[in-house]
């Protein structure tokens, strides 16, 4: 995990990602739905390691979850 | 493919299976409204303007998605029809912030045509809250500019980026009331996955995107359009410049859906980067050397100065002590003047151009193997081929729109896409199968898959035994060349080798794409070599589809070799040292010509060297950033006795020069190019130029005159004739057959349609031949000292050396500095961090420059980007040359790096 | 009239995380029968049982399933559609909760028919404990051998993924829904291909409602002959009807299809209106239904029925108005609720539908003009004959029903003025 992963608790969702593995595009939609309810919201530096996981694009990922009322989009990591 | 019937407002149509009621509509001339269709991507159906009435169906249905049926009856437009198409625009109106009166999209814009056509009120639902003054996006751009109050969500853009770019740095944001387009986060275009194609600016039906340079220099209503060549690089988009006539600027540039070869994509500089042609710093006039300094001079100053000292010169050291450097950015018109000038005016056989440092190895290879040195197809037939191995072509950054190409067919053609390339470019996001080759080499990777697919019998013996000689050399040669002994030269694993040679062999059509990854090195000829032995080994080549493609760099790079500017051939590659060919054209010049082959660029720099070069004449060409080894070069360009630097800046080398003559840019001529597919199209003057600058070809006329020989001609048509008169090759090309699309050469005669693709049922050459080649070290290999790899090439921004590019401020803004990329774990023994100061060592010389720390490399490999004249990657380079192509090492030579320490 | 409990008997009968129990109710039958079946005859079976979705569209769930079975080798997915965001809607949660091993039985039976080998349910946001009960059952489930590899034995193989919904509405729409498991914003797309063809990841993919699902089961355990012993002819077995708005008790009832009244059901099992007076207008079919007014409710329960008198049975959402409402504010109310919901592909909904918003609120504040009307009349032309989905083919019905019916209602605001 990059060291820009400040902010918020890494262990956790690292070990979301291990529960979750292979994250791939068929559940993470899922995942990102964990990550919500864990962290009250979906860090910019999880969305990009997501992505990195998935070989989707952020552009993708950040455009899904900002049409969605529940999901809350956090430009730095949760301070 | 099958033909439907049906009707459309009661007319028959007949179309291809699969067309839309909107295409087919639109081939008899009926234009059903549409805010949200592009024929390049998958429909959206957002605007539903285009919802039409189909006879014996309950619901109207949306004309850009369906496809025809036979016997269908349409009808395009009834009264529900138009009252539901004007309640729509009211509604799109009612969120569009209508300011015709300030919009620079006034004459092109879609909205306005539809609201003016349907009587739409804007005022009939109200007005919407406005948002413009929020940052979005694109607020710091320079390319780009985005108002969401203009806006209409019809999705064009995002699609776009997505689906034809391949990026996806775009995307719909936020809930549906508050939806606009933005990138992740929101963050700066400049920093998200955008190349800045345009492509989104480009489809915006609305004036919501537009160029951020053109805001303000003159509504679209006040523009005229010229359709020209994109100046940048040898895919050869077609361009149309959008010009002031009142300001004489070029106010944006824009391109046609389905023109030839772009279908109406551009990359970044094709798009945005013409800042240059107008620029301040354009020369104006003549200089001349005064006391040391570049002085202002009169043209008749000029050129009687120029051709009293060449003649000086001729007189005292003969003709060969003269030579000329003529330009792969100048038009095949222009060319053609210049060699004809050096051969018949002058007498010397000295000529060349940086062809010579990017491709001469393919024109010797692949003359060699296949009878003539260029691209066998056409650059959209790789759209349609089942395998493509690029191998030494950054293509997404060198060649962006071929790229296009690429990537349609991998991802929606399913053909499966071989990369080997050291780095990890970005076409490997597309690739089955990415092979990270070291730099230097190719033939030991290409030699071990030969070896795989003769052992494993995927060869086409038909093939070879029909079209081919020499084939049991090779067999011989890569008979014990095993993967296994090639993943100890190249760091590939043996089974990705074989994986390879599968893939390509395996496929029904597989087209080769390289380009100077290839080239560029001492053993290039046998690169090139290697890759037209695995194309005929498989059957590969002189099919639809299936060939080998060199890209060539810059835009008439084709051209310049084409019309003979180079040291051993006239135009259309007739050998001077023929004497039957050699008579041909003493009759057409009228002048008795040298017989013997004359020098290459970097024989010429080493000739003066020697003192037997005493002129040089450069007709648009900056060898002091260009050439390897610069400080040889520039020792070079500082000793020659006179020099000449024909070009619309003052470059690094006209610096050196004696005489500076200002010459006009593509944007202010008329003429040709020839792109890399062997397609001539043309060049047409849009502005006039600054100053006194004159065309090329009229500058040479006129020294040729000084030096006693007359050339004379009414213009650019004139010279395109009688090229076509003593060049088979382009035989029956004039400018009106070409004046809307370009033909590819062969072009024989004037009813022949030109050439799809090369060497259909026959060689060039006969029988295409195989040569045998073994591996051999790249010039110079990494020690203690020189631990280092060093590779350098091309970056997506720049174009060559910097002179067009460095001026664009959109350039500037992603692409400020030079740079070298270097593996993360290297970097950290070093402790270097990414952005650090480096110092990068090779024999020759040091740059300073910016470390790029990036995992894009492999460990102990180096690249650096070669436009940057403060940080100039040719300082390093080595002038090591291939002995047959003379071609320079650029892609590979020795060096260190170390960390420069701040002092202050 | 009474209720016919198919689907409905066994909620509350027994703890819902207690497969055993379910057994003991007969639970597992269908998935036997159908495991002992080649996939086409249970296909079969649910085509000739008639049963029809019961999400809104009420299309033909066996021809459903047969275009998916029929696609070849490569991925399949079912998705369990348990969103039920439609307003007045909330049957599919009275089976979630309280019989949620007859759905995972409908879902394993169905995926086994279709060649699915992944699933997934997507539970509407708020509904927090249904979705903890789910992530638990299917844990339990797997455990059961009922998920996972080699089903009960067999070489049928299923994993079920439950995803929770996220606050949209619109994701209940079949597309919407695919392309938010696809995580990309919830909108849908042009059709056809349908999501048979081209769902899921662009994998043929069975989209059903809760309710529909929770109808395999007996199809498959009972025969499709004994299925088609409940109900009409041309729509058989039950349908579970969510009766609220102005009724004194509200609540889910399952009545055989056909077999009484809409005033029937408000009278007799919602005990009349709330406050004894009389029936303004009712919406059959959930809030986006067409309303019908109180000459109408003499129709027969039934998607025919509720046809003819000119509306449709839709989520089987029963909303009953009560006088003296107003019309306006009814209308005003359920734009509240559709206005922010379009998914923004079709202009004229995405568009449309808030500029209908901002007009009743004119209407209803007394500050419309006089072609307010027409307005209206515009914009639920153009949203429905020239939208994609449901939605926007639906929203204006409504607005468009009540200018209809209740005409001088809407005279009466625009007359009022300004307070
Ligand atoms: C706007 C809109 C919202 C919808 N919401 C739901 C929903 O919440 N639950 C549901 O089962 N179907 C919903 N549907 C219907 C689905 O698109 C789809 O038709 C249904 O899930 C198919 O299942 P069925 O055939 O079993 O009815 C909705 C449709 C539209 C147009
Ligand atoms: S310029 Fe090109 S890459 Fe950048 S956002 Fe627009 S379409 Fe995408
Ligand atoms: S910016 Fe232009 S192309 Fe993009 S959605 Fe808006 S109107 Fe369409
Ligand atoms: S791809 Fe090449 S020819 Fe096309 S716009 Fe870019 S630089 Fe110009
Ligand atoms: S009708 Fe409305 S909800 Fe349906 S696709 Fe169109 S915009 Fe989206
Ligand atoms: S062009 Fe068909 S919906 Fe826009």
């Amino acid at each position: 995990m990059s060291e820009e992963m400040r902010g918020f608790d890494v262990q956790a969702y690292e070990e979301l990602v291990t529960e979750n593995s292979p994250v791939t595009e068929e559940n993470l939609f899922i995942v990102l739905g964990k990550v919500q309810d864990i962290f009250g919201g979906v860090p910019r530096e999880i969305v990009r390691d997501l992505a990195v996981r998935t070989g989707l694009a952020e552009a993708r990922i950040y455009g899904a979850l900002t049409s969605y009322r529940d999901f809350k989009v956090q430009a730095e990591g949760r301070d | 493919m099958k033909e439907i019937c049906l009707t459309i407002d009661g007319r028959e149509v007949k179309v291809r299976e699969g067309t839309t009621i909107l295409e087919a509509a639109k081939s008899v001339a009926v234009d059903i409204p549409n805010l949200c269709y592009d024929p390049r991507m998958a429909p959206i159906g957002m605007c539903r303007l285009c919802v039409v009435q189909i006879e014996s169906r309950a619901g109207l249905t949306t004309s850009c998605n369906t496809p025809v049926e036979e016997g269908m009856n349409v009808c395009t437009e009834n009264e529900e029809i138009a009252a539901i198409r004007k309640t729509i625009l009211e509604l799109i109106l009612s969120e569009h912030r209508v300011a015709c009166t300030s919009c620079d999209k006034e004459g092109s814009c879609k909205l306005q045509d539809y609201a003016y056509r349907y009587q739409a009120d804007e005022g009939r639902f109200g007005l919407a809250e406005r948002r413009t003054s929020r940052r979005n996006y694109a607020s710091n751009s320079e390319a780009i500019m985005y108002d969401p109050d203009k806006c209409i969500l019809c999705g064009l853009c995002v699609k776009y980026c997505a689906e034809v770019e391949m990026n996806e740095a775009l995307t719909f944001g936020g809930l549906v009331n508050e939806m606009e387009v933005t990138t992740a986060f929101g963050i700066d275009l400049e920093e998200s996955s955008c190349d800045l194609c345009g492509g989104c600016v480009e489809v915006c039906p609305s004036g919501a995107m537009m160029e951020r340079s053109a805001v303000g220099r003159g509504r679209q209503k006040e523009l005229t359009k010229t359709r020209t060549t994109c100046p940048y690089c040898g895919v050869g988009c077609q361009i149309d410049l959008n010009v002031n006539r009142k300001t004489n600027e070029i106010v944006r540039v824009s391109s046609e859906v389905g023109c030839i070869p772009n279908d109406g994509n551009l990359c970044v500089k094709g798009k945005f980067v013409m800042e240059f042609v107008g620029h301040e710093k354009r020369l104006r006039t003549p200089l001349i050397k005064r006391n040391g300094r570049l002085e202002q001079a009169t043209w008749e100053e000029a050129i009687t100065l120029v051709g009293e000292r060449l003649g000086r010169i001729r007189a005292e050291f003969g003709a060969d002590a003269i030579a000329g450097l003529s330009s792969a950015k100048c038009t095949n018109e222009e060319n053609y003047v210049f060699q004809k000038f050096m051969r018949a005016a002058v007498g010397t056989n000295n000529v060349d151009h940086c062809a010579r440092l990017c491709h001469a190895s393919t024109v010797a290879g692949l003359a060699r193997a296949f009878g003539s040195g260029a691209m066998t197809n056409s650059i959209e037939e790789l759209k349609n081929a089942g395998c493509i191995f690029v191998i030494g072509s950054n293509t997404t950054e060198a060649h962006p729109v071929m790229a296009l190409y690429i990537k349609e067919a991998a991802v929606k053609n399913g053909a499966k896409l071989i990369v080997a390339d050291p780095r990890a470019i970005d076409l490997v996001r597309f690739a089955g199968l990415h092979v990270a080759q070291k730099p230097g080499t190719d033939v030991a990777l290409i030699n071990a898959m030969m070896n795989v697919i003769i052992e494993e019998k995927l060869l086409d013996s038909e093939f070879i035994d029909a079209r081919t000689e020499g084939f049991d050399e090779l067999a011989d040669a890569v008979k014990d060349f095993t993967p296994e002994m090639a993943e100890k030269i190249t760091t590939v694993a043996a089974e990705k080798i074989r994986e390879a040679a599968r893939m390509y062999a395996g496929a029904a059509t597989a087209s080769i794409v390289y380009s100077m990854g290839i080239t560029q090195h001492t053993t290039g000829t046998d690169n090139v070599l290697s890759l037209a032995n695995l194309a005929m080994l498989t059957g590969n080549v002189g099919a639809e589809s299936t060939g080998v493609n060199p890209l060539r760099g810059q835009n008439n790079v084709q051209g310049a070799c084409d019309l003979g500017a180079l040291p051993n051939v006239y135009p259309g590659y007739q050998s001077v040292e023929d004497a039957a060919v050699r008579a041909k054209f003493e009759k057409a010049w009228g002048k008795e010509l040298p017989a013997k082959n004359g020098l290459t660029i970097v024989e010429m720099m080493h000739a003066i060297e020697q003192g037997s070069v005493k002129a040089l004449y450069m007709m648009g060409e900056n060898p002091a950033l260009s050439d390897p080894n610069l400080n040889r070069t520039r020792a070079a360009l500082e000793k020659v006795d006179f020099l000449v630097s024909q070009d619309i800046f003052l470059t690094e080398s006209g610096e050196y020069a004696d005489v500076v003559l200002p010459s006009v840019c593509f944007a202010e001529k008329d003429g040709t190019f020839t792109n890399t597919e062997r397609r001539v199209q043309r060049v047409r003057k849009a502005v006039e130029p600054p100053g006194g600058a004159r065309n090329d070809w009229e500058i040479i006329c006129e020294v040729a005159g000084e030096l006693g020989y007359t050339m004379a001609y009414e213009g650019a048509g004139q010279i395109m004739d009688e090229m076509a008169s003593v060049c088979p090759i382009y035989g029956g090309i004039s400018f009106e057959r070409i004046d809307s699309v370009g033909l590819q050469w062969p072009c024989p005669d004037k009813d022949h349609p030109g050439t799809k693709y090369l060497h259909k049922g026959r060689f060039t050459r006969g029988k295409g031949k195989f040569n045998a080649v073994k591996f051999k070290d790249p010039a110079e290999v990494p020690d203690d000292d020189y631990p280092f790899v060093l590779s350098t090439g091309r970056q997506l921004y720049q174009f060559h050396t910097g002179t067009l590019t460095r001026k664009s401020r959109v350039v500037n803004q992603v692409s400020p500095t030079g740079y070298v990329e270097i593996h993360p774990a290297d970097a950290e023994s070093l402790e270097i961090v990414d952005g650090d100061s480096i110092e990068v060592v090779s024999r020759r010389g040091k740059v300073t420059t910016k470390a790029k720390v990036t995992c894009r490399i492999e460990k102990g490999w180096l690249f650096m980007p070669f436009h940057f004249c403060e940080g100039p990657a040719n300082m390093l380079t080595i002038d090591a040359l291939d002995p047959l192509a003379k071609i320079p090492e650029y892609k590979v030579c020795a060096a260190a790096i170390r960390k420069v320490k701040m002092t202050s | 009239m009474k209720e016919t409990k198919l689907l409905t008997e066994r909620v509350g009968k027994y703890d819902p995380l207690d497969l055993k129990g379910y057994e003991a109710s007969g639970g597992l039958e269908g998935l036997n029968q159908a495991l002992a079946m080649e996939a086409e005859e249970v296909v079969e079976q649910v085509r000739r049982s008639g049963l029809t979705g019961r999400g809104g569209a009420g299309f033909p769930t066996g021809s459903k399933w047969e275009s998916a079975a029929k696609h070849g080798p490569g991925p399949k997915y079912l998705i369990c559609n348990a969103d039920e965001g439609e307003l007045g809607t909330f049957k599919d949660r009275v089976l979630l909760d309280g019989d949620p091993w007859a759905i995972l039985e409908g879902i394993l039976i169905g995926a086994y028919a279709t060649g699915a080998e992944q699933a997934y349910i997507y539970i509407k946001g708020e509904y927090e404990d249904t979705f903890g009960l789910w992530e638990k059952l299917i844990e339990k489930a797997r455990d059961a051998g009922l998920l996972g590899a080699n089903i009960l034995g067999s070489e049928f193989s299923l994993q079920l993924s439950v995803a929770k919904g996220r606050g949209l509405y619109i994701a209940g729409e079949e597309f919407a829904l695919i392309a938010s498991l696809e995580t990309r914003r919830a909108m849908s797309r042009l059709k056809p291909p349908y999501p048979t063809e081209q769902g899921l990841f662009g994998r043929p993919t069975v989209v059903n409602n809760v309710e529909t699902i929770a109808n395999v089961p007996f199809i498959l355990a009972k025969g499709w002959r004994e299925y088609r012993r409940f109900g009409l002819e041309d729509d058989p077995g039950t349908r579970m009807f969510s009766l609220s708005g102005d009724v004194k008790r509200p609540g889910v009832y399952e009545i055989e299809t056909g077999s009484g009244t809409l005033r029937g059901l408000i009278d007799e099992f919602g005990g009349g209106t709330r406050e004894g007076g009389a029936i303004k207008a009712v919406q059959p079919g959930g809030g986006t239904s067409a309303f019908l007014d109180e000459t109408s409710l003499d129709c027969t329960l039934s998607a025919e029925g509720i046809r003819k008198a000119g509306s449709s049975i839709g989520t089987a959402a029963v909303i009953v108005y009560e006088q003296p409402k107003s019309a306006v504010g009814m209308v005003k109310k359920l734009l509240e609720y559709y206005g922010n919901e379009s998914c923004g592909r079709c202009a004229p909904c995405r568009l449309g539908i808030k500029r209908m918003q901002e007009i009743i609120e004119r209407v209803n504040s007394g500050r419309a003009d006089v072609d307010d009307t027409a307005r209206l009349r515009e914009i639920g032309r153009a949203a429905i004959r020239a939208s994609t989905c449901g939605m926007g083919q639906v929203f204006p019905l409504p607005v468009l029903s009540a200018l209809e019916l209740f005409g001088q209602d809407f005279e009466a605001a625009v007359n009022k003025g300004p307070a």
